[in-house]
């Protein structure tokens, strides 16, 4: 099965392992990388910095209408809404907040899973609130791969939970190096 | 029809289609103007906010009664509710381009397109009078049609509403204790914005269309506007926007928006980097 997007939403708690990932990923990993983590509206700037220090792939917060492209990282910027939009290309919306989220994981996870169907990778990891949960059991409905890390290792439980109750059956809990073995074998 | 199954939606890409037959046949309003992830959120709540049911209740009461589409025009732009959205923004505004308009006693005259619930609009008009260049100033918010309009300069507010615009406002003062509800007054059951912030406010209609289009500008203040569009679309008003402004003029849209790809981009220079503040080359 060849993918054709990662999608990981996470909260608080979420950072260190995302940084741990990112450092542990092959250079030649091929599949585009979309990270959707809960960060503070007004605080546009240092975040994308802080992954890109130990990452061995280039992080970008993608501009509107960017193409997606291969062996890249993206993180959805501060206080919008990233889209996949069906022309491979991200879309961005400053609509209202989703489960008090903005970007909101749910949103991204299901646009993901209505363009690439089958060929997502979904992820979500610790956090404090119930966003992601619908998202990802859209991934799942259209035959995506839904991974959830495992939340008794989660600093905070709540979100990954909340993904493992309402998708019923999730394909992977996993533990944060579970996950990182996971991709580095994709 | 290949639906887009799970939360109740179903009205995919082709739903899209049969959708658009009709709005352009009965009432020339081509759907394809705007970004498809948007555009079908924006449809799954019309249909859930006016009790429709499905796609093909939709499509039957636009077909059935053409004093729908108004309100159907209306309801699929969205409204950005907060004020001074993005400080730092508005701070570059005051700070950097108000100086270089404001050179001599000329009126400065500004279009805000795509006026959503008319936030955009209060926000200038509250630092332009604080700058003390309001009385010079002429601010044309357009929207699509005249509910839209009526509906962004009737706008009234609860008390929880304003709660990320007071946010906003202490930080664009970078003062704590700056309170925007002293531009408020109460008004029945909420608040409205002060009278005189509208005085230099004109309300109009834009169609999107050439004939239709506003002339001699300063400035096109255009934040978060084109994400709602399809590219196609975008680049053919960046160009009817670059058209209105005066050479010299400035251009602003949202910080993470992109115009690199529209054919007009080199009529401008880089004004404000982070800001995404443009200027029209005087050349």
């Amino acid at each position: 099965m060849s993918y054709k997007l990662i999608i990981i939403g996470g909260s608080a708690g979420s950072f260190q392992i995302v940084n741990q990932m990112l450092s542990r990923l092959p250079q030649d990993f091929k599949i585009p990388i979309v990270l959707v983590l809960h960060r503070l509206k007004h605080v546009r700037h240092g975040f994308v910095e802080a992954l890109s220090q130990k990452s061995i792939l280039p992080v970008l917060e993608p501009e509107d209408k960017t193409s997606i492209k291969h062996g890249s990282v993206y993180l959805a910027p501060a206080n919008y809404h990233l889209f996949v939009e069906v022309n491979g290309r991200f879309a961005l919306s400053a609509e209202e907040p989703v489960n008090h989220s903005r970007p909101s994981i749910d949103l991204s996870f299901k646009t993901a899973a209505y363009c690439f169907r089958e060929k997502v990778i979904g992820i979500i990891l610790s956090g404090a609130n119930k966003d992601g949960a619908k998202g990802l059991e859209i991934i799942k409905k259209m035959g995506g791969v839904t991974i959830v890390q495992d939340p008794m290792e989660a600093q905070i439980p709540v979100m990954p939970k909340a993904a493992i109750d309402l998708t019923g059956r999730v394909d992977h809990i996993y533990s944060s190096s579970e996950i990182i073995n996971f991709l580095q074998k994709l | 029809m290949k639906a887009f199954p799970g939360e109740g939606s179903s009205i995919g890409i082709l739903g899209l289609r049969k959708l658009n037959q009709i709005t352009t046949t009965l009432y020339d309003f081509d759907l394809r103007k705007f970004s498809t992830t948007s555009l079908l959120r924006r449809i799954e709540s019309i249909i859930q906010k006016n009790h429709l049911g499905n796609l093909d209740a939709l499509i039957h009461l636009l077909e059935t009664s053409s004093s729908f589409l108004p309100v159907f025009q209306k309801q699929l732009s969205f409204s950005c509710t907060e004020l001074f959205r993005d400080p730092a923004f508005w701070r570059s505004f005051r700070d950097d381009v108000l100086p270089v308009i404001n050179k001599n006693n000329s009126k400065i005259r500004i279009w805000l397109p795509g006026c959503s619930s008319g936030e955009e609009a209060l926000s200038a008009a509250i630092m332009f009078q604080e700058a003390g260049v309001y009385e010079k100033s002429l601010f044309f918010v357009t929207g699509i049609n005249e509910l839209s309009i009526r509906e962004a300069r009737n706008k009234s507010y609860q008390d929880k509403q304003l709660e990320v615009s007071e946010n906003n406002y202490k930080r664009f003062c970078n003062d704590e204790n700056a309170a925007i509800s002293r531009y408020l007054i109460r008004r029945d059951n909420g608040f409205v914005f002060k009278d005189n912030l509208y005085e230099n406010i004109k309300y109009e209609v834009f169609n999107g269309s050439e004939t239709n289009k506003i002339r001699g500008l300063h400035v096109v203040l255009c934040r978060n506007y084109f994400i709602y569009c399809a590219p196609e679309y975008q680049n053919y008003l960046f160009t009817l926007f670059t058209e209105s402004l005066l050479p010299g003029g400035f251009f602003a849209i949202g910080n993470k928006e992109n115009i690199s790809f529209c054919n007009d981009f080199d009529k401008y220079l880089v004004f404000h980097k982070n800001e995404k503040i443009f200027q029209k080359k005087t050349y």
